[in-house]
Order: C-alpha cells, then sequence, then structure tokens
C-alpha cells in the first residue's frame, strides 16, 4: 500500500513560565553564558536553554554553599545545535537575559528542568543579597 | 507604542470579546462533564454562601382528653453556617520568543499575523475555559460522594479539604464490602429502603462499573434456568423498579480528568466518581446547585462594552499585556462551586 504513517515529532509537555505572577520583564540582565558548562538538564537535546535555569551573575550553574543566584533565564531559547558536549563546546558562550528578581514556582522549574533544585540552588536562594524568592 | 496596543481594538481579541467567546462555550465538553445535570446553576450575589442543613423533626400529635389541651409542639431550628468560595482560574502565557516566531511565519505581515494570533489566542482560551468547568465537575462528585471540597493551592501544591458537616447517617459505611457479602443485590436493596426514609423517593444510583458488576452477578435472574446466567442491567433496573415502584437506572460515572497533583506539570489521570461509592439520587436527579457569584473584575468588562451581554457571573477572561508588549498573560476565571442539599444526600461505601 502507498499509505503510511511515519512518526515525526514525538509530543509531550512543553515549559512553562516559572514566574508566579507577572514576569519581571523590567528587571532583566543579559549575562554571559558558556555552555559547555552546561548540563542536558539546562539545555534540551534540541539545544534549548530552558526557562527557569538559575545562574550566578558570571552565567556558571550554582555548585557551590553560599552562591547567591543572580537571575534564572525567562523564556526557552535555542542556543545550540543540541546538547551534546561536541555542540555546546561549538556553541561557546552565548548572552542570555535572565530575571534578576520575583516569584519563582520550584515544582515548576524542577519540571522544566527534568531535575530538583540542587541542595546549594535551594539555599542560594534564600540568601542575603538576592531578590528571587521560591514560593512553591 | 505598545506591542499589542492593538489587541484592544481588535474585535476578537478583546478582554470583551473574549469573555462573550468563553462564556458561549458549553460546560460539557463533549459529552464528558455532567455535573450541571445533578447541580443545575443558581445566581448568588455573593463569594459568601450562607448554608442551612437539614432539620429532620417529624413531631407526632397526641390525643387529649375533652375540655384538656392538646401536645405543645415545639420549635427547633437547623444548623445554620456560612462558607466562602475561593475563585477557579486559569492562565497561559505568551513570551516575547513566541510572539517573535509567530510574527516570522507572516514574514512581518501584521494583517496575516493578526489572523493568526486572532485564530490562537481564542482557541487556547477555550482551553482555559474547559479547564475551569472541569474543575466544578470534580468538586461537585467529591461534594457529593464525600460531603467535602478538596483545593490544591496552584502555586504551593499543598491540599486543603473542606468538610461540609452533613450529617454521618447520610454517609455510611457497609459493615462488608459488596464483593466480599453474600449478595451485593441484596445490599443495593437494603441500601436504597434506607435511603427512602432519608430522601424520598428515588430515580436511580450513581455508581463506579466495578460496583455495577458485583450487583449485577449476584442479582436473581428469574427469566433463565441457568442460575450460572446474571441478568442484564436492564432486567436489574426493572426487577427494581417493580420492587419499589419507582423508576430506577444506574449511573455509572467512570470519566476521568486530568488532575495536577502539585505545583508544577505533573497530573494524574483521575475518575471522578470515587471508588466503591454508591449515591442514591432522588426523585427529580437534582442533588444541589452550583453557585456562581459574579467576578468584579467583569463588571468593568460590562460597563465598556454594555452591548456584548456580559453575564457577570460566568466565565471572565482577561488578556493582560506585560513588559511593554514583550509578554502576554490571558487569564479565566470563574466564582462558582457546587453546593449539595443535604436532605437530598445518601451515599454508601460498598468497598469496591
Amino acid at each position: 500500500m502507498p499509505i503510511r504513517v511515519t512518526k515525526n515529532l514525538t509530543g509531550g509537555q512543553n515549559y512553562l513560565s516559572p514566574f508566579v505572577g507577572p514576569t519581571p520583564l523590567a528587571n532583566t540582565h543579559a549575562i554571559p553564558v558558556l555552555l559547555s558548562g552546561m548540563t542536558a538538564a539546562e539545555v534540551d537535546v534540541n539545544g534549548v536553554l530552558k526557562p527557569g535555569v538559575p545562574l550566578l551573575r558570571s552565567g556558571a550553574l550554582i555548585s557551590a554553599p553560599a552562591q547567591v543566584p543572580w537571575g534564572v533565564t525567562i523564556e526557552a531559547l535555542k542556543v545550540a545545535a543540541s546538547n551534546s558536549g561536541a555542540d555546546l563546546a561549538a556553541a561557546g558562550t552565548v548572552e542570555v537575559a535572565v530575571a534578576t528578581m520575583g516569584q519563582l514556582n520550584r515544582a515548576i522549574m524542577e519540571d522544566n528542568l527534568g531535575r530538583v533544585l540542587t541542595a546549594n540552588e535551594i539555599a542560594g536562594f534564600a540568601l542575603a543579597g538576592n531578590f528571587l524568592k521560591l514560593v512553591a | 507604542m505598545a506591542y499589542f496596543d492593538w489587541m484592544s481594538q481588535e474585535n476578537n481579541l478583546s478582554a470583551a470579546a473574549l469573555t462573550v467567546r468563553a462564556q458561549t462555550i458549553s460546560p460539557n465538553d463533549q459529552g464528558r462533564l455532567t455535573y450541571d445535570v445533578f447541580f443545575p446553576r443558581q445566581d448568588v450575589d455573593s463569594v459568601k454562601l450562607s448554608t442551612i442543613t437539614t432539620l429532620d423533626f417529624r413531631p407526632v400529635g397526641d390525643r387529649r382528653e375533652w375540655n384538656t389541651r392538646g401536645r405543645a409542639i415545639p420549635l427547633r431550628t437547623p444548623d445554620l453556617g456560612t462558607l466562602e468560595m475561593v475563585p477557579v482560574e486559569s492562565y497561559f502565557k505568551l513570551g516575547e520568543r513566541e510572539i517573535q516566531e509567530l510574527e516570522e511565519q507572516t514574514l512581518g505581515n501584521e494583517s496575516v499575523f493578526r489572523d493568526i494570533i486572532r485564530a490562537r489566542i481564542p482557541a487556547r482560551t477555550d482551553d482555559l475555559v474547559t479547564a475551569n468547568y472541569r474543575r466544578l465537575d470534580v468538586d461537585a462528585y467529591n461534594a457529593w460522594a464525600l460531603g467535602q471540597i478538596s483545593a490544591r493551592n496552584p502555586q504551593l501544591g499543598t491540599t486543603q479539604t473542606v468538610s461540609f458537616g452533613f450529617s454521618a447517617t447520610r454517609y455510611v459505611t457497609a459493615g462488608t464490602a459488596w464483593n466480599v457479602v453474600a449478595n451485593a443485590y441484596t445490599a443495593l436493596v437494603q441500601t436504597l429502603t434506607a435511603a427512602v426514609d432519608l430522601i424520598g423517593p428515588f430515580e436511580g444510583v450513581m455508581l463506579r462499573l466495578a460496583t455495577l458488576n458485583e450487583i449485577i452477578q449476584d442479582a436473581p435472574n428469574v427469566l433463565s434456568f441457568n442460575s450460572a446466567v446474571p441478568p442484564t442491567r436492564t432486567q436489574v433496573e426493572d426487577r427494581i423498579s417493580q420492587e419499589f415502584g419507582y423508576p430506577f437506572r444506574f449511573i455509572v460515572n467512570e470519566t476521568t480528568h486530568d488532575i495536577f497533583s502539585g505545583a508544577g506539570q505533573s497530573v494524574v489521570r483521575t475518575k471522578v466518581w470515587p471508588t466503591g461509592r454508591v449515591a442514591v439520587i432522588p426523585a427529580g436527579g437534582v442533588i444541589g446547585n452550583t453557585m456562581q457569584a459574579p467576578v468584579a473584575r467583569a463588571f468593568q468588562i460590562a460597563r465598556g462594552a454594555p452591548a456584548a451581554g456580559i453575564d457577570v457571573r460566568g466565565q471572565t477572561v482577561f488578556p493582560e499585556v506585560e513588559g511593554n508588549g514583550r509578554g502576554l498573560n490571558v487569564e479565566a476565571q470563574i466564582n462558582a462551586m457546587p453546593l449539595p442539599i443535604e436532605g437530598r444526600v445518601y451515599v454508601v461505601n460498598a468497598g469496591v
């Protein structure tokens, strides 16, 4: 038979905005992000940097105690061809806008990332000098 | 000029237009939603509701001697209470990048872009409205079957359960589960007999398929010489009708909805009718009402578009432009809550 069905795309859930209430678009800051420091949790298989990724001012992930998050990514943005090590290294450093203040839904952040927030990340949101609040 | 400044001027994308469209959507979801059959709408003026529990007091007069007084009938008052509902609201957001992609698909042609966004935003708004109606469906059947309503905070993921405080005589648990008891059909007949005293004549029961199967398996089949052949569902309904003298029907509720299990995206496909509950349906089929109160924001929309005929107690849609047009947030809200009438409720937990 000349008819066949080819599944080209697997459906699934999409990324949600992690912000509770209005998106704080008046308080955004573009920071340089070295993509080779990202993992499959932050950049998906299509090379999209997910919304709700907490980052330091240097653009790096929070990896140690007493690190205050500078901002979280706002919207899903394509930054690389894929999340393979080679493609992330090839993409180098990109400027990404992060929101530096606002209320965040932790459950939505973790759904977007596909992982739970680390203890350092959670503790970081509670540190002085941080204007991002986890409300869930 | 804000990116979406023209939105309010577009007939199809203003708050009034989206609200009118939302209010034309039937709370039916292709027949999956049935709460409005058992809980018809009742308009109220406030989100604060007064409730009266049923007073079951049936005094009997006495005979008296000649030239003496008879029995004084005392006044008894029912319990009074108030409850306050919170709104049901769903929303979606469009980010700047998504808006950019929408316009790029039309090569920057604003009129074509307007056609696309006109098609997309109202259609996505329909999803919000139906989600709100599904919440009423879940709440209605929980209120009826369990005498309580559960609300999950969409931001925190925590759940709060509130009981209506109905009499325990109206929510009974079978001493032996109906899949263990000697005869589930006999147990049903006993349930119906007890129900008449509390709710009066009945017209059927609502239950799950597993419970119905237990009843049918144990029901007598006088039309077959082979006792291993169970009767049909219609035969059992007819038999009960003949036993009690009322028309009777089984209503099997296996409807499912995807209920959010926390503050994130995860959902659990859940049956709206709790397992094992058998609820007797009083004659007339009405268990209570869906109380619908005004949405304060709807008054402003109605004043701005008086010819639109907006129902201030219906679903109300609010588009909100964010960040000088970099984002768009669309919300749909309804102030409604199903409220059973205690005198019409009798539910047995059959355990199967």
